[in-house]
């Protein structure tokens, strides 16, 4: 028997559809050993899913595998019958996924959910096996475990729920474990704890664990041994130590340059991309705030009833204050659910705030009427999270870009129009010919680039940037991040960046502010908040970002 | 032009303008790469070209069958130069099948038979009187003997047929395989090759197979049906073939008038509800509610007895029995029409709830762009699909309404022609010794067949506009 529990050689996985053949996996081979971690880091696309699916044999009809072997304990897993290999997974080889939301069964009671592999793969009866569950429950460290089973996912977190995936995979402790971005949709704060209780599970039921992530903090953290995938291939594998202290690849350095980090700030993350050097001078420009926010508060109603009556309120923001310099960058963070897209949305009137003031210019946005607060819609704009979703389908590139022009009348010669929309696709690095095709030919970073050009169109003074890098990989997280910095600088747009990446706010914000539940707990220059937290749940925030110094380049 | 007057029914222009509709929305969807790849993909599958070449043979019959006329008369008083017109309405479909129209019988016949299925009394030569099948009037009169030579003769005429219908095939596929290899500037038989090995993008191998199928049925069909009554003859010696072709038209104008004349309050109501929320979207929701909870049969039946009345106390108005019947089709279509709309608008407010929230919506606003300008520009366009998917999905199930109301004398106008009415009569041929069981199968063959293929183009259609199943 060979050293490796799991040995996979030469394996291709390709998916065939009516027009071409695409490999997805590509003659990877590498071998995991008893106990180990090992790590598959990769941006989207890179194939490092695919690989996890082919090794389970669960890859969809389209795809097939047409070369290679997967040794599991031995036994050649590509050549087990397709009954052998129910057994084997579950009992030899389990998985969690990514997305805890839909991975569990919304109609079953999660006891169940856990209790039917045991019951499949162990023969127990109910009540030895609801014995069990309760143990697992224990083991995975779910409070109260004799309440939790008998709950429905969605009376459960998302930290909860993928506690709930973690027992299931293991109650059969399987001798290998497949993590495909386990902790990509939790916060940062679950993920640390998500993290370290695979990591004691690992330790207790001693299994190999294939880690899928894209994330190097996470693989700094977790991983013995890294590969690192690109296009199917796997470009580089070494042990934890030797990846991060001197990896070998370029594309491995690239990885490394594009992560934004504190010490690269006023440095461009890419080659090639314009210095920036120092902040633009605002000589001639009020040094007062653009934009001041005041106790801005935005309630949702709970309706309840017949005739749809308030029985409560859903505090989403309670009570923010905001200043917003010229021509600089403030970072507004927090956890999902604290209430700081609403901010954004109540700023720009898009949800209509409940109480407290905003100001632009002097101007009080929050109450001026409907054909002021068109006017002033040229100088306030956002660019959100999705790219996918933020640009009608439907459209051509060019009337995208052209709408706000055109509703807010800013160039009224169409001729003119059409110049400034190709001025803009060139500003933002996209090809002209962009602006007569549609969203859906653009990749993701692509489309972000198209909707900055979006709401640059009009001129505005502030963009708020809802969290525009957080679908997007880093690399192409580098690149916005590097045209907005030099967006800034050629125009003096002032940005209230939304986000939960540390990391991002550390390299590209200039003044930080911590939300939390609805409020702001902390605020101040990004240098200051980062080394120096004041508040209780900043400094717990700043703790359970992964840590990771990149690597020095010797020349 | 046409052999007489033009009479314009309701129902006849709302189809060809339904028909233009659908033409310039093709038109203008060839010319939008996001509208035509899902219409490429329809193209593309072969249960999807099958269903159009079928349908569209109904449909073309159902066209034909919508040009009405007032025939010109035939023994015309040539001196006066006056032409003077029948008070008759026929459509151009009647004029083509002339001879299935005019070949009464005296009461029912089997399908290609000889003779009556009903005995008469006859007086013989010798003066005696006998009770015999007696020979049809129009059915099989050219064979002497039918017992010795129908079976020879149905043959030949089939053979007849087939070889008139291999060789039109043979010309269509020959003008396809020309067409095609002109428009890919290739040889001709290397495009002849291309299409029998099915190698083309667009199934050309079962377009060909499919095109010789119904060619051939139809030519074989037209064959026999110069010379017998190929489904027999009803009650009172009417071609059954005839009854149901006639059908179709009713059948597929209930199918897609109904469809189109909800579409407006559907569309306008749903969007309306979905985008501005509050007390439109209660009262809308109110409406539907109540709609739906009222019975749709019992709201059909009332309002044809209605209709009936004011029918019958205004007779003048009407021109002809054939506007009386269009009238009350039309009326049929139009409370079939306000019983269903309220699924499509669930569906479209549903979906404009999700839409507002959407990102791109949200752009929209924080350009100050219009909430009309939103409506159309945003939303509109991203329903379409929702809108589509169920039109034709309604269609086969309006098809089968038809037939069930005209069942139960609450559906179309007793002297149109249509499936329900002739299941309707069949219940006492049913019950009949022996039993006349031809004019239920062939309303039941006929409707199954635009049903069958109806519904296999709306699974295309939703698999090819359905954005969760795009891959």
């Amino acid at each position: 028997m060979s050293e490796f529990l799991l040995q996979v050689q030469d394996l291709t996985t390709v998916f065939r559809t009516s027009r071409r053949t695409l490999t997805a996996v590509d003659r990877i081979s590498f071998g995991i050993r008893e106990g180990e971690t090992f790590a598959l880091v990769g941006e989207s696309g890179s194939g490092k899913s695919v690989t996890a699916l082919s090794v389970i044999r669960l890859l969809p009809e389209a795809a097939s595998l047409t070369s290679g072997s997967i040794r599991f304990e031995g036994k050649d897993l590509l050549k087990l019958p397709e009954r052998d290999m129910r057994d084997m997974r579950g009992s030899g080889i389990s998985m969690i996924f990514q997305e805890p939301m839909t991975s569990l069964n919304p109609v079953v009671k999660v006891g169940r959910q856990i209790s039917e592999v045991l019951i499949r793969h162990r023969n127990m009866s109910r009540p030895q096996a609801r014995q069990r569950v309760l143990d697992l429950l224990d083991a995975v460290r779910i409070p109260r475990p004799s309440q939790t089973i008998d709950m429905y996912a969605h009376e459960l977190s998302g930290g909860m729920k993928q506690r709930v995936m973690i027992a299931i995979a293991l109650a059969c402790e399987p001798r290998l474990l497949i993590a495909d971005e386990p902790t990509t949709a939790l916060d940062v704060t679950i993920q640390a704890q998500v993290l370290e209780l695979i990591n004691d599970l690992q330790r207790q039921f001693k299994m190999a664990i294939l880690f899928i992530t894209h994330d190097l903090a996470v693989v700094k953290q977790v991983a013995d041994q890294v590969a690192v995938m690109k296009d199917g291939q796997i470009v580089e594998q070494s042990s934890n130590g030797v990846f991060f202290s001197s990896p070998q690849h370029a594309y491995s350095w690239d990885l490394f340059a594009a992560l934004p980090a504190m010490e690269k700030r006023g440095k461009p993350l890419l080659e090639g991309n314009s210095h920036r050097l120092h902040k633009p001078v605002m000589e001639n420009m009020t040094k007062n705030d653009v934009l001041q926010v005041r106790d801005l508060a935005v309630y949702f109603p709970i309706r309840k009833g017949l005739f749809k009556r308030t029985v409560g309120y859903v505090k989403a923001v309670d009570g923010v204050s905001l200043d917003i310099p010229p021509g600089q960058t403030v970072a507004l963070v927090g956890e999902s659910g604290s209430g700081k897209t609403t901010v954004g949305k109540g700023i720009l009137r898009l949800v209509q705030p409940t109480m407290g003031e905003v100001t632009y210019l002097g101007l009080p946005i929050h109450e001026i009427g409907r054909n002021q607060l068109l006017e002033q819609r040229a100088n306030l704009q956002i660019v959100f999270q999705d790219p996918y979703s933020s640009m009608n389908p439907r459209m051509l590139v060019g009337s995208i870009i052209e709408e706000g022009i055109k509703a807010l009348d800013v160039i009224p010669d169409a001729q003119a129009r059409k110049q400034r929309v190709l001025e803009l696709l060139e500003q933002v690095g996209l090809d002209k010919d962009a602006h007569l095709r549609y969203p859906h030919e653009f990749s993701g970073g692509q489309r972000q680039r198209i909707c900055i050009a979006r709401a640059l169109a009009v001129d505005p003074k502030i963009i708020i940037c809802d969290e525009p890098t957080s679908a997007l990989d880093v690399s192409v997280q580098a690149q916005i991040l590097d045209l907005l910095n030099h967006l800034q600088e050629q125009y003096a747009i002032s940005y209230l960046f939304i986000t939960h990446n540390m990391s991002v706010v550390a390299y590209f914000a200039d003044r930080v502010a911590v939300m939390y539940q609805g409020q702001i707990v902390e605020q101040g220059e990004v240098e200051q908040v980062l080394t120096d937290p004041q508040h209780e749940y900043t400094r717990r925030l700043l703790s359970a970002v992964p840590k990771l110094v990149p690597p020095i380049r010797v020349a | 032009m046409l052999p007489g007057k033009p009479v314009f029914l309701l129902t006849d222009i709302l189809v060809f303008g339904l028909m233009l509709c659908i033409v310039l929305f093709f038109l203008y969807a060839m010319r939008k790469p996001h509208l035509r790849e899902p219409w490429r993909q329809v193209v593309r599958s072969k249960a999807g070209v099958i269903s159009m070449i079928v349908l569209s043979v109904y449909v073309g019959i159902a066209l034909l069958d919508s040009v009405h006329f007032h025939p010109v008369l035939e023994n015309q008083n040539a001196a006066s130069g006056e032409v003077h017109y029948s008070g008759e309405v026929i459509s151009l479909f009647d004029e083509m099948v002339s001879g299935l129209r005019a070949s009464g019988e005296k009461t029912y016949s089997a399908p290609f038979a000889a003779y009556l299925y009903a005995k008469e009394t006859v007086q013989q030569d010798d003066g005696t009187k006998q009770r015999v099948y007696p020979r049809l009037s129009w059915g099989a009169v050219h064979l002497d003997n039918p017992e010795a030579q129908k079976t020879a003769d149905v043959l030949v005429l089939g053979a007849v047929g087939a070889l008139k219908g291999i060789a039109v095939w043979l010309v269509l596929v020959t003008l396809l395989c020309l067409v095609l290899s002109v428009r890919a500037k290739r040889s001709f038989r290397a495009t002849l090759g291309i299409l029998l090995g099915g190698r083309s993008g667009v199934p050309w191998r079962t377009v060909i197979l499919t095109l010789g199928a119904v060619v051939l049925v139809l030519l074989v069909g037209a064959e026999w049906a110069a010379k017998y009554h190929v489904l027999g003859t009803d009650k009172v010696g009417e071609d059954v073939l005839y009854q149901a072709l006639k059908s179709i038209r009713t059948g597929v104008v209930i199918g897609t008038l109904t469809t189109l004349l909800m579409l407006p309050f559907a569309v306008i109501f749903g969007i309306m509800a979905g985008y501005f929320r509050g007390w439109i979207d209660d009262v809308i929701q109110y409406l539907y509610t109540t709609l739906n909870s009222i019975p749709g049969v019992l709201l059909i039946a009332a309002a044809v007895l209605m209709l009936n009345v004011y029918m019958s106390k205004h007779a003048e108005q009407f021109a002809s029995l054939t506007q009386r019947a269009d009238l009350r089709l039309l009326f049929l279509c139009l409370i079939l029409g306000l019983t269903s709309w309220t699924g499509l608008c669930r569906l479209l407010r549903a979906e404009t709830l999700k839409l507002r929230e959407v990102d791109f919506i949200q752009a929209a606003t924080a350009f100050g762009v219009g909430r009309v300008q939103t409506i159309f520009r945003h939303i509109l366009p991203n329903v379409m699909h929702i809108v589509l998917i169920t039109l034709v999905l309604d269609f086969s199930g309006l098809v089968l309404a038809e037939a069930v109301l005209s069942y139960i004398n609450i559906g179309v106008d007793p002297t149109m022609n249509s499936w329900g009415n002739m299941i309707n009569s069949a219940r006492l041929e049913m019950a009949r010794e022996p039993v006349v069981w031809w004019s239920l199968a062939a309303s039941l063959f006929f409707m199954f067949t635009l049903v069958l293929f109806a519904n296999l183009f709306a699974d295309v259609v939703r698999d090819a506009l359905d954005p969760r199943l795009a891959r």
